[in-house]
Formats: C-alpha cells, sequence, structure tokens
C-alpha cells in the first residue's frame, strides 16, 4: 500500500498538460463538466490557467456541474438536454476507484444527446472498469492518492464521532500471558486463554495474530485474525471485555483488521457473526459467505464476508 | 443556464455550491480518500460513523469463529 500525495505544483502541471492535449480535440469539447466537489476542485485549479495562457476556451466553455448520491446522478441546476445536446462534453473527477460512477454518468450524458463525451481523472485505480480518456496517474487499489490538501487524514484507533480515548493495541507475546483475561458473554471464548492464543499464533501456518486492546495499563478487548491464501483476512475473535462495552471499541479493532487486510493486499475480509446479528451485519455491507452454521454450544455462527476492494482484474 | 467559464473565472465562488454527498448518520462531505465512504443501514456513511456501528453490534455480541487451538 502506497500512500501518494500530489501537492498544487503536481496538480497544476497534470492539469496544464491535460488542457493543452484537450485543445487538439477536433472538436473541443464546450461543454465541462466537473463530477463531485473534488471535480470541482479541480476545475478551480485550472482557471488561472485558463485565463492566462487559453482565453480562448473561457469565451466558449460552459460549465454543468454534476452531482451524484449513491446512483443517484444529479445535473445541477440546467435543463441538460438543451444545453448537452449535439455538444462535444467533458466530463472529469478527481479520481476513479471502480469507475462505475463516471461509467453511468457518461451514460446519462449521452442520453441527453451529449455528440461525444472526453473524460479524465486525475488519478485512477488499476481496478477500474472505466478507463477514462486521459488520467494523471494510475494507482494499485490497496494505495491511496491525497491531493490538494492542507491537512492529510492520519490512521486511528478510533470509531465514531464521540471523543476519543488514548487506545493503543499490543500483539500478543509472552508478557501478556499472566493478563487477567477479558471476559465476554460468550462461555467459549472465555475458556481460551491468553496462553492458548499465544500457542496458536506459535504454531499456526496461516500467520494467526492475536492483538491485545489497551486504554492505559487497561486490556479492554481483543482481536485475533489470520490471512487465508484468497487474498481474504479473517477476523477470528473481536471481544470487548463487559466492563467495557457500550463505548463501540470493536469498531477500533475491525477498523484496524481492514487496515492490516489493505496493508496486506487482501480483496477481501471475512468474520464470523452470531445468527441473531446476520442481518445488522448485512445492513454494513456483509454478505452471507456460507449457509452451513458453525455451532458454538448453543449459539450458530455464519460466515460472512465483505469486499474490501474491487477487484476487477482479479 | 450553463455558467461560462469566463464567469467563474471572474467569481470562483460560483463554483462552490455544495454537490457532494454527506454522511447519512453525522452530516459529513463524504470525500472517499478523506472521509471514507461506506455503505450502512442508513444510506452511505463515512468511516467514523461506519465503525461505530459495527462497534455497538459487537458491544452486543463478541465475533468468535471458535477456531483458537487450544496449547
Amino acid at each position: 500500500m502506497v500512500t501518494y500525495f500530489l501537492g498544487k505544483e503536481e496538480v497544476a502541471a497534470y492539469l496544464r498538460d491535460f488542457v493543452g492535449r484537450l485543445k487538439t480535440f477536433v472538436p473541443v469539447p464546450t461543454v465541462w463538466c466537473p463530477m463531485t466537489p473534488s471535480g470541482n476542485e479541480l476545475l478551480a485549479q485550472m482557471l488561472s490557467m485558463i485565463q492566462n495562457e487559453h482565453p480562448d476556451l473561457a469565451e466558449s466553455v460552459s460549465v454543468i456541474q454534476i452531482s451524484t448520491q449513491g446512483e443517484k446522478i444529479q445535473i445541477v441546476e440546467t435543463e441538460p438536454e438543451s444545453e448537452i445536446g449535439g455538444k462535444s462534453v467533458l466530463l472529469f473527477d478527481s479520481a476513479i476507484h471502480s469507475g462505475a460512477t463516471m461509467a453511468a454518468v457518461a451514460a446519462k450524458l449521452f442520453a441527453f444527446g451529449a455528440k461525444e463525451v472526453c473524460t479524465y481523472s486525475l488519478v485512477v485505480k488499476r481496478c477500474t472498469g472505466f478507463v477514462p480518456t486521459m488520467w494523471g496517474l494510475m494507482i494499485d487499489e490497496t494505495d491511496r492518492a491525497f491531493f490538494l490538501l492542507d491537512v492529510i487524514p492520519n490512521q486511528r484507533l478510533h470509531s465514531g464521532t464521540s471523543a476519543p480515548a488514548p487506545l493503543h493495541i499490543e500483539r500478543l507475546d509472552r508478557k501478556h500471558l499472566n493478563k487477567p483475561p477479558v471476559l465476554t458473554e460468550v462461555a467459549s471464548m472465555n475458556r481460551i486463554t491468553w496462553g492458548d492464543r499465544f500457542f496458536d499464533m506459535s504454531t499456526n501456518e496461516q500467520g494467526r495474530c492475536t492483538y491485545l486492546l489497551e486504554n492505559g495499563d487497561s486490556l479492554v478487548g481483543y482481536l485475533t485474525v489470520h490471512w487465508s491464501k484468497e487474498k481474504l483476512l479473517v477476523i477470528d475473535e473481536v471481544a470487548i471485555g463487559k466492563s467495557h462495552q457500550g463505548k463501540k471499541w470493536g469498531g477500533v479493532l475491525v477498523r484496524f483488521a481492514e487496515t492490516l487486510a489493505r496493508q496486506s493486499d487482501c480483496r477481501h475480509v471475512r468474520l464470523y457473526a452470531v445468527k441473531e446479528k446476520i442481518e445488522l451485519y448485512k445492513h454494513l455491507d456483509y454478505e452471507l459467505a456460507s449457509e452451513d452454521p458453525l455451532t458454538l454450544e448453543d449459539e450458530q455462527y455464519f460466515q460472512m464476508e465483505k469486499v474490501l476492494l474491487h477487484s476487477r482484474l482479479y | 443556464m450553463a455558467l461560462k467559464l469566463k464567469q467563474l473565472i471572474e467569481n470562483p465562488a460560483l463554483l462552490r455550491k455544495k454537490t457532494g454527498q454527506h454522511c447519512a448518520s453525522c452530516g459529513v462531505l463524504l470525500q472517499e480518500s478523506i472521509t471514507g465512504k461506506r455503505k450502512a443501514c442508513d444510506g452511505d456513511v463515512c468511516s467514523d460513523c461506519y465503525y461505530e456501528k459495527i462497534g455497538e453490534l459487537i458491544d452486543q455480541h463478541p465475533i468468535t469463529s471458535g477456531r483458537v487451538r487450544r496449547g
């Protein structure tokens, strides 16, 4: 996983090349459609360049902003048929991930009668299902690209909008073996000791690893994961001790697990949800991976998977 | 009526309209590489809100595969 940072100078250099090449098209697109706020931000970066270097475009080009909300596409404040019909259109965004949104918007522009749709994105992920006419930088699907930011977000052991706690994670080691257990409502989990888990880490061939969540010197929860051969990270255990429940710290551990998954090039994560919670996990983008339940004492658990990265190339 | 580039050069603030999608839970403007954008029961949400919902579920019941081999 690589993090790219493109500051104003780098973005301006890509855009200067882009606009120069765009002017060689016949005809030059005269309707420009920035998608989403980040597409608007690219256009904002181009304005002074156009004013100084391509003043002819300032007179001839119309701008129609495109807003997307999930699968809903909105043309902002215009009568699209009359503005777009028969015209050569430029559609651009700052980043293409799966490419589904740009493909859908391009189709909509054609439906409004666009004669041609030229497309551009500053960043394109390698797994995209839609490759634009021009792009600046192609990155791997696990990579991140930040551009035009004054602040770059850090990774964090925090979930939710509540005030964060000074949590940290320690990988289970010999020094933890005498720590008190983290007790939950699930007896089968409570019977497994830190020694059991450490033994499993030491002997397991799938890189099984247990991580301990600590608040100060208090052990509040744990996470056990392993990596399968199918670019899949399996979350074997996530538990928060009874006395620390209600703070949603299980989300911190799942977030960390997904960071590990991305870092290790996994495409999916799998977890085992108790039967009563399956529908709730489905609402959080997990799908049932098997109809066969795992029975632990009087409870049934089902494998559920979530696509972490849309791997169209794989 | 669509804007002309010339109008935007003269008044870039015209471009600053809120054309983006907001988190269905906390309302933050969703930007995939900054806030994250994930599916949840009440619509697309930011990563912070998504993991908060996962945390609520785990508070109610932990995740276990029963696979840890006891030494």
